[in-house]
């Protein structure tokens, strides 16, 4: 938002001001298959940024629909397999690499470091079944299999009491428990495993906003007098927006200092303060940059952006300098533009670049 | 109370039905629903396993397997699904909806080689029982789907319907027990009324009125009821008038008895000692007369000797003057009548007693009641003279034209002795209260219309209405104990009325003085087929 913000006052792309709509699903795939259809019927030239794994794999046949109108999602935060595969993978866009990718990345540090019984926590839907996938292929290189399984239904908030979860995984003595899960949910399971004193290293993935997961816990903290930020990975798709050497990490905070945007109107929530600077936001702010140069290459008629002339300069999108050190491409038969996945740890309540994964060796 | 015990009784029967019904129904219902839903559920399964493993064929080795979990997801949403899995070639499940994690039973299930579509019972530790339906994907070479249907959550329903089903029943049970407290109340409220109807009854109480309005069978037994308490009333009162006038009789025919043994060992007395008498009273009388004669002529020998020889010896003259003899002479004659008086009122009083008694006159005769009356008179004549308290009383006769009448004449002097004795009885006690100072009874006989009519009528202060009321009952009496017996005038009214049919009636007023008046046929035995005179009822006057 930041970032369209300053784009829209420094006169916008091509002398056009950017229109964003927004309408809350509330992560109910339902609402985004509605809010999709109300979205295309307003004749909106692409989709952006959709955020969540059940939401966007239940949408995606949607756009399969609308195939003639030839309506794109761009980077939506989500690294499911589905919009990257067939069918689906010519009316998507993806920035970010996928959740397989990241959790593939966590089992091989975890191998790596000798913590080869993994264990496994993740949302009883596609999401879930998403990180799982991931985890069950990474082990499968080293012919192993994952140790034990534990879900929880979408939807369920910190109050949800996951110990029963915790004591399954913890009764099968794991080396390490990669978490798939939503913020809330994952801070759960954390909250359950330390209260049972169990320190095992959990790790979670880039899905969860981590500041907001700190903020939570630390809470928790404050009011149990116990420490729950140890032994804790995080898998992150975009570098730490920590890294001042890189631009984009400079220019993402002098955006969000300069526009200190607010949440879209009616998505304020009472007590809720959103982290200043996150991941996730980072995520969305380099998503933002990257549409709109794709929109700076797109040729309009008539003084109109038309969708094929859209696909077409994404399509033709070479070595782009984002700002993070990795150079973007998109073709019509590649459209994953990253597939790095960094990772962090809990330095002083915060999560910092994790460098050294010698330290987690069993 | 009646009421609620019937009520109870009635409820008793009503839950009693109430729950066979509910019992019944409620069974029937659970086989019912339990047959339909499981039915249902398995054939919502079959579809669901076949659905899945249609697209399945289409999905699994192309698609990631978050588009398998999105499909999954879908059909557990159907109602009755608990969980769906799906498992590939290699008996690994790629994609399940078990939260917190695959149960170990549903892993063993995984390693069972099936071909078809499969239908198990399986039951699911701590979580509950299930129907497990799969069916290979691709004949086995695509893996298999899973589709637990939960058994419970049919018992759930079942329980809901059955909840459902008796909190109705229970409803349709109060609205029952309302009706029926209200109808039996309905039918209970006149049975009660009745009931103390009956109470009031047994009570000898007869309520002339119950108001029980209802048009039903309790209606018409109430009518029933009243009719007849009624007539038990009635028969209740005539039985009491019976057994009142029975007592009455036995009474009297006790004291009769008494009386009349009495009377009878009296008269057997009288009648001898008057035997006794009238014998040397009779030869006192008739030989008066020739002592008469021979004084007579005595003095006329005397007389003789005294006109030959006017001078007699000195001696002679002496004695005579001594005895006094002309007065002698002359007194001579009236002592004898003097005598002669005497013997004459003995006779008459031993004739009187001898005519009262009348020993041989308990059977029926025709009499001259005026001698019976005389006779009596004669008897009470020494109660009527001038006492110091009183002056005399005199009798005053108004006689009528009397023929013989037939009557039991000793009975009746009976009566005319208690009616004249209770005259001057009422006299005595009340002289103080006659006006004129004159004491008198008044006897008085009429014939009107083929009966005698005999008054007996006094002067003296009357009888209060309600003493009148009781003077005929026996030992009813105002006398001092002692003085009476209370049975004169209860005999009295017997026989006047029982023995000849006639009437005794009282009449007096307060003051003015009381009047005895009796009525009797002059003809007793032609006006009856039966006499009045019974064996059985009076033995004592009959032997005698």
């Amino acid at each position: 938002m930041a970032y369209f913000e300053s784009v829209n006052r420094s006169g916008g792309v091509n002398g056009k001001r950017i229109e964003i709509r927004t309408y809350d699903d509330s992560y109910d795939p339902a609402k985004t298959i509605q809010n999709t259809i109300r979205l295309v019927e307003e004749d909106a030239l692409l989709l952006f940024n959709y955020v969540g794994t059940p939401t966007v794999t239940r949408m995606l046949p949607l756009l399969n629909h609308y195939r003639d109108l030839d309506i794109q999602l761009f980077f939506p935060h989500t690294g499911a397999q589905p919009q990257r595969q067939f069918p689906y993978r010519d009316r998507v866009f993806n920035l970010r690499a996928s959740y397989d990718r990241e959790t593939e990345g966590l089992v091989d540090k975890f191998v790596a470091t000798n913590r080869k019984k993994i264990a496994i926590f993740y949302q009883a839907d596609a999401y879930g079944r998403s990180g799982w996938n991931g985890v069950q292929r990474g082990l499968e290189k080293y012919g192993l299999d994952i140790l034990e399984e534990a879900t929880y239904r979408r939807g369920a908030d910190y109050d949800t009491d996951l110990s029963e979860q915790v004591e399954l995984l913890r009764a099968v003595e794991p080396d390490a428990v990669i978490v798939v899960g939503s913020d809330k949910a994952s801070a759960a399971f954390i909250r359950d495993a330390r209260d049972a004193d169990w320190d095992v290293p959990i790790s979670i993935v880039s899905f969860v906003n981590t500041p907001n997961l700190l903020s939570i816990l630390s809470q928790e903290s404050r009011e149990t007098g116990r420490d729950y930020d140890f032994n804790l990975v995080s898998s992150e798709v975009v570098p730490s927006y920590k890294d001042l050497s890189l631009p984009a990490v400079r220019e993402y905070r002098n955006a969000i200092d300069r526009y200190n945007p607010e949440p879209p109107q009616g998505f304020e929530f009472e007590g809720y303060r959103s982290p200043r600077y996150s991941h996730t936001s980072f995520e969305g702010f380099l998503n933002a940059k990257l549409l709109v140069e794709i929109l700076k290459n797109t040729e309009t008629k008539d003084g109109k952006y038309h969708r094929e002339a859209l696909v077409e300069a994404a399509e033709s999108l070479k070595d782009f300098d984002l700002g993070i050190g990795t150079p973007i491409s998109f073709n019509a038969d590649d459209r994953q533009a990253l597939n790095t996945v960094y990772y962090t740890t809990v330095e002083n309540g915060r999560f910092v670049p994790l460098h050294d994964w010698e330290a987690w060796a069993e | 109370m009646r009421r609620p015990s019937l009520f109870r009784k009635i409820l008793i029967g009503q839950i009693v039905i109430f729950g066979l019904v509910a019992l019944g129904t409620s069974a029937f219902s659970a086989w019912n629903i339990y047959r339909k839903l499981m039915a249902e559920r398995l054939s919502k399964g079959k579809a669901i396993v076949s659905s899945i493993v249609y697209t399945s064929q289409f999905l699994l080795e192309s698609s990631p397997p978050e588009t398998t979990q999105n499909a999954i997801d879908e059909f557990l949403a159907i109602e009755g699904v608990s969980y769906v899995f799906a498992i590939d070639a290699d008996r690994n499940i790629i994609a399940h909806t078990f939260v917190p994690t695959i149960p170990t039973e549903i892993r063993a299930l995984t390693n069972s080689e099936t071909t078809g579509t499969v239908v198990r019972e399986l039951e699911i530790e701590g979580v509950g029982q299930f129907i497990d339906i799969s069916s290979p994907i691709l004949l086995g070479v695509g893996g298999h789907a899973h589709v637990g249907i939960d058994k419970s959550e049919v018992v759930a329903h079942i329980r809901e319907a059955i909840v459902q089903q008796l909190a109705l029943i229970l409803v349709l049970f109060a609205l029952s027990a309302i009706a029926s407290y209200l109808l039996i109340r309905q039918i209970t409220q006149p049975l009660v009324q009745l009931t103390e109807y009956a109470q009031q009854l047994s009570a000898r109480n007869f309520p002339s009125d119950i108001d029980i309005r209802s048009t039903d069978e309790i209606g018409l037994l109430a009518a029933t009821m009243q009719s007849m308490a009624s007539e038990i009333s009635g028969f209740l009162a005539r039985l009491e008038r019976a057994v009142d006038d029975t007592t009455r009789k036995l009474q009297q025919a006790q004291s009769q008895v008494v009386h009349n043994e009495k009377m009878t060992s009296l008269g057997q007395m009288v009648a001898g000692v008057a035997h006794e008498i009238n014998n040397p009273v009779g030869f006192i009388h008739s030989n008066t007369s020739h002592v008469s004669e021979y004084v007579k002529e005595l003095l006329e020998y005397l007389q003789l000797y005294r006109v030959y020889y006017p001078e007699p010896h000195p001696e002679i003259q002496e004695r005579s003057e001594e005895i006094e003899l002309d007065f002698l002479q002359e007194d001579l004659e009236k002592t004898l009548g003097s005598m002669r008086m005497g013997t004459n009122r003995i006779r008459e009083l031993v004739s009187s007693l001898r005519n009262f008694s009348r020993l041989d006159e308990s059977a029926i005769k025709a009499v001259n009641l005026h001698e019976g009356i005389d006779s009596t008179l004669v008897i009470l004549r020494h109660r009527l003279k001038a006492t110091s308290d009183r002056p005399e009383i005199r009798i005053v006769k108004k006689y009528g034209e009397l023929p013989l009448v037939e009557c039991y004449p000793s009975q009746l002097n009976q009566v005319f002795v208690n009616l004249i004795g209770n005259a001057i009885d009422a006299l005595e006690s009340a002289t103080a209260r006659i006006e004129d100072g004159m004491l008198k009874v008044e006897i008085y006989t009429a014939v009107i219309a083929d009966q005698a009519i005999i008054r007996v009528r006094d002067n003296g202060s009357g009888i209060p209405a309600e003493v009148r009321e009781k003077i005929f009952d026996p030992f009813f009496t105002t006398k001092p104990i002692g003085k009476g017996t209370g049975l004169g005038l209860s005999i009295s009214h017997h026989i006047v009325t029982e023995k000849h049919r006639g009437r005794l009636v009282c009449r007096s007023e307060s003051g003015y003085g009381t009047e005895f008046e009796i009525v009797i046929p002059l003809c007793l035995t032609g006006e009856s087929e039966a006499p009045p005179t019974d064996e059985a009822e009076l033995p004592a006057a009959e032997r005698s």
